[in-house]
């Protein structure tokens, strides 16, 4: 299996090439720091497995965005945390991480860790952290689906934090109209609540710019 | 004094005769969670109500098909603000 380690601390590249020199069948690739280097290199090679570091957790999403989605879907990405933290267990599902991996202390802890997550037994919609909370695996590497004019509107509108009331009036229709068409949009789109709509809207621009 | 008036609707009253479209979204207070339901008919009817509702109507929910209770603020034929209310299961 061949890995790339992206993480721009190197105490935690140094501890996971240490853990993974003894498990059987891995072969650290490349190690890289930044978003850019790590497109640069998964240009260049076939890697089977990339683990970020929680610091970086943002090079999934932009390897999404520019790197073909059938080589992307190939891989696996698994967001490497030094302690448990909610919030970063959120952000690694929400950015389509497969599964994250919490400071394993040997490489035999690491090695059954990976082979679970390769053998796809383990995954972090099903992490137990995530079980109590509103998220959207994989919610910010999806594309927005809208109905119309009005819908984009609506949702720009929405991303500008405009209330419902408000965004009636701007587009010249009822708020009913407006929360109708809000959640025939939640629910296209698999979403459950008006700040997700709006944050999947904003980061699907800012990606348009910076692609 | 209060001026409120409450009135049993007639069984004639269609609901497409009070709304131009029966179908609406309820908002929860938070203003995320958004749910949509359908006006099935209307059961009372009020004016002046102290906290502005015009209608109290049997609703359902589209996704689940459960029947509710709602209370309603149309204005100018358009559901302005709602409350669901208990939910028969």
């Amino acid at each position: 299996m061949d890995i790339l380690i992206c993480s721009p601390l190197e105490e935690t590249t140094a501890k996971l090439e240490r853990l993974l020199s003894s498990v059987g069948g891995a072969r650290i690739v490349e190690r890289t720091s930044t978003s850019h280097e790590t497109i640069e290199v998964l240009r260049r090679h076939e890697i089977d497995l990339s683990i970020v570091g929680e610091s970086v957790l943002e090079v999934g999403l932009a390897a999404r965005r520019l790197l073909n989605p059938e080589q992307i879907d190939r891989m696996l990405w698994v967001a490497f945390l030094d302690r448990v933290s909610m919030p970063s267990v959120i952000k690694a599902a929400q950015y389509g991480y497969n599964d994250v991996l919490v400071a394993p202390s040997t490489s035999t802890e690491l090695a059954r860790e990976l082979a679970e997550i390769v053998d796809h037994r383990r995954s972090v919609q099903t992490n137990p952290l995530l079980k109590s909370v509103d998220v959207v695996p994989g919610l910010y590497v999806r594309q927005i689906a809208l109905g119309d004019r009005t819908d984009e509107d609506l949702v720009e509108l929405l991303g500008l934090g405009l209330d419902d009331r408000d965004i009636g009036l701007a587009l010249g229709i009822s708020i009913q109209d407006v929360r109708n068409r809000l959640a025939n949009l939640l629910e296209i789109n698999g979403l459950s609540n008006r700040t997700q709509l709006a944050t999947l809207h904003i980061r699907s621009q800012l990606a348009g710019w910076l692609a | 004094m209060s001026d409120f008036e409450s009135r049993v609707t007639s069984p004639e009253l269609e609901v497409l005769d009070v709304v131009d479209n029966p179908v609406f979204t309820d908002v929860t207070e938070e203003g995320e969670t958004y749910t949509t339901y359908r006006i099935i008919r209307f059961v009372y009817e009020f004016s002046g109500h102290p906290q502005g509702w015009t209608h109290l109507a049997v609703v359902i929910a589209n996704r689940t098909d459960t029947e509710s209770e709602a209370f309603l603020r149309v204005i100018d034929r358009v559901v302005d603000e709602s409350y669901i209310l208990a939910i028969d299961t």
